[in-house]
């Protein structure tokens, strides 16, 4: 059985990882020949499925564990961790959105 | 979330007529003005909206499933709807299927959680097969909201 990475990963976008950003991830893993996996909690997906990657509904500042196995393990965990931390290559106006909390939608006053 | 939560009903289009991504999503837009849940004077906008948002990426997330969507400040809530195709559209989708179901959603700028939950609470339930390949069988809007109904109670849980 050949090693598994794993490294712990952090959503840092005010959107979540949502699906432009899943779209991405799909697309940068079929670069690499390994298999490749994001958990949250007891729950762990496939990252080859946007649908899967979007089950995990992972809000700004949820903990990830990525894993990934095979030959290129090592170049794809880097990879993919480089475009957590680039909080998705997201533009920046979108980065600024700022959200509500979910009992109250008034805007602070200015 | 459920379905109930952001599915207006009354917008819900089985037998959709558009052939193309532009007339799909101006369909769905079309039909969530005519249920009174958008103003007819933002219509457009949102519309273009829509269609920016896919250049920068085709929604259609595979299996045959697209979700277009956009912030938009003329909403208060979240609001959505979804739609059936029975020959497909060619959406661009990432694994090249055509699209025959449609979640179409248009949430306030300053609520990103609420439309990734409503993402979560739609790709966790369209994992079920037969959920989606009923869904894309439906022939009816009533067809249609009758299993989004029985997604909510959990009929078609697959943990």
């Amino acid at each position: 059985m050949s090693d598994e990475i794993c490294r712990t990963v952090v959503v840092n976008n005010p959107q979540g990882l949502h699906a432009r950003p899943a779209g991405e991830l799909v697309r940068m893993v079929g670069q690499f020949d390994c298999e490749v996996f994001l958990g949250r909690g007891g729950e762990t997906v496939d990252c080859t499925s946007i649908l899967s990657l979007l089950t995990l509904g992972a809000a700004d500042g949820t903990e990830l564990a990525l894993s990934a196995k095979g030959p290129d393990a090592g170049d794809a965990v880097d990879t993919i961790e480089q475009f957590f931390l680039r909080r998705f290559d997201e533009p920046a106006e979108e980065l600024e959105t700022r959200s509500v909390s979910e009992s109250d939608g008034t805007p602070s006053e200015t | 979330m459920k379905f109930a939560d952001f599915i207006s009903t009354p917008s819900i289009k089985a037998e959709l007529q558009a052939k193309t991504k532009e007339q799909a999503i101006e369909e769905l837009v079309q039909s969530l003005l005519d249920s009174g849940e958008i103003d007819a004077d933002q219509r457009d906008d949102i519309i273009a909206a829509i269609m920016k948002r896919e250049e920068l990426g085709s929604t259609g997330i595979g299996r045959g499933v697209a979700v277009p969507h956009t912030k938009h400040p003329s909403v208060e809530k979240l609001v959505g709807t979804v739609g059936v195709s029975d020959e497909g559209v060619d959406f661009d989708s990432l694994d090249g299927e055509r699209v025959q179901l449609f979640f179409l959603l248009i949430s306030p700028p300053e609520r990103p959680g609420d439309h990734l939950r409503a993402l979560e609470n739609i790709s966790r339930q369209l994992r079920d097969e037969t959920f989606c390949r009923f869904l894309k069988q439906s022939k009816t809007s009533d067809d249609i909201s009758q299993l989004l109904q029985e997604a909510d109670d959990n009929q078609f849980a697959t943990g």
